[in-house]
């Protein structure tokens, strides 16, 4: 095989590069946050698959139902912020303890109340991005 | 999800591999005599879109289920003294947790015969590419996506906190089983190289570094090892269907030992 002279060299390693901190970006939500102020970008933690995109995850934005909350909900994978993935879109609620399937979270309305790991949660808005 | 975003993606993800790995493998090739369209790829072509269409949605929801039981079972006390770390010490507590769980439990699927028979459909790939490291059985990736996950899982910590570095990691983790050859000095011992991983590969079963991404508990357990060349053939030395279905099906199948000894044990009852 013939040698690549330097500049090929410098082009490749330029563009792997490029493409990697492109593609971190992405998964990391930097692009998510210009395209949607509700939605963040999530990057599916398998470290063999580049996964689904963002746009495949299910996401709701929630607010607390208490207002005079001020502690840290610190529920595994719903930041400050209030945003579920839909890696924690198991959820029970609070009369029948059933698991919440998908078809059930794309039914939720404004003002719903649902029990996430024990706290009451009111829905501000539930969609699905497509 | 709909199935058109699912192809989509996957067509996506596909094409973004080939725009990053096509040019390194021509440019800085491992093995210079290995073609793009080498012997099973086609194979290793099913392991990616298996994964992409059918399993990724299988494993999250795998993990989906544990992390909801483990939220049933995990002291909220314990959350919360987690929690009331700082962010980054939680960090590196679930990245270094992660790496010493994955660490042993991928020696583990070396050494034992039940979890050898999944996870050497991974290390069948005869040729290390981009592609190949998607050669993986459903049932070892939810294996060994369910073990790097479990410290974040039972701490309560959000990975989307770091998503960046998981996602870093991730591609990572393909690079290195890409044919390329780019040495970067004392760097591959904290983030790894192809160099390191091809030599886990080696068609002798235990050659060391194991570490899947990290090589830092390879260098604290003694396993890490890096020749100056690659070595000679990657591979198993046992035998496994060249196809998708048969590789999907063989680890779950009875051998025929199992056979045997299921008839040895009937025979023994008469």
């Amino acid at each position: 095989m013939k040698t690549p002279n330097l500049f090929l060299k410098i082009a490749t390693i330029s563009l792997f590069v490029f493409l990697i901190a492109g593609f971190v970006a992405y998964r990391s939500g930097v692009f998510g946050e210009f395209l949607s102020a509700n939605t963040i970008a999530t990057a599916r933690p398998s470290m063999m698959s580049l996964g689904s995109s963002p746009s495949d995850s299910l996401k709701q934005t929630v607010k607390k139902a208490d207002s005079t909350a001020t502690s840290k909900p610190n529920l595994p994978g719903i930041p400050e912020s209030g945003v579920i993935h839909g890696m924690e879109r198991n959820m029970t609620s609070s009369k029948s303890g059933v698991v919440f399937s998908t078809k059930d979270i794309e039914a939720l309305k404004k003002g719903d109340t649902i029990i996430i790991s024990g706290k009451k949660q009111v829905v501000d808005s539930a969609k699905i991005r497509n | 999800m709909d199935i058109t975003n699912t192809i989509e993606a996957a067509g996506i993800s596909l094409l973004f591999l080939v725009l990053v790995f096509f040019p390194m493998e021509k440019v800085f090739p491992a093995r210079a005599e290995q073609k793009f369209f080498r012997k099973h790829w086609l194979l290793d072509l099913c392991f990616f879109l298996g994964q992409y269409l059918l399993w990724n949605g299988f494993v999250l929801w795998a993990l989906s289920y544990v992390n909801f039981w483990l939220s049933g079972i995990i002291p909220h006390d314990f959350r919360n003294m987690i929690a009331s770390e700082s962010w980054w010490a939680q960090a590196i507590e679930v990245i270094l947790l992660s790496d010493f769980l994955i660490y042993w439990a991928h020696r583990l699927q070396h050494r034992s015969a039940f979890l050898w028979r999944f996870h050497k459909v991974h290390h069948s790939a005869e040729h290390l590419d981009f592609l190949a490291a998607h050669r993986e059985h459903p049932l070892d990736t939810i294996y060994t996506v369910g073990i790097i996950n479990l410290p974040a899982l039972i701490l309560g910590f959000p990975l989307e906190a770091i998503a960046g570095f998981i996602a870093f990691r991730g591609i990572w983790a393909i690079y290195i089983h890409s044919n390329v050859r780019l040495p970067i000095g004392p760097l591959r011992m904290l983030i790894g190289a192809p160099e390191l991983h091809h030599w886990h590969h080696d068609v002798k079963r235990d050659a060391g570094n194991y570490a899947n991404i990290s090589p830092i508990m390879d260098i604290i357990f003694g396993t890490y090892t890096c020749p100056d060349h690659e070595p000679e053939a990657f591979g198993i030395k046992e035998k496994l269907p060249n196809n998708y279905v048969g590789q999907l099906l063989q680890p779950v199948l009875p051998t025929p030992k199992d056979r045997n000894v299921k008839l040895a044990n009937v025979k023994l009852k008469m």
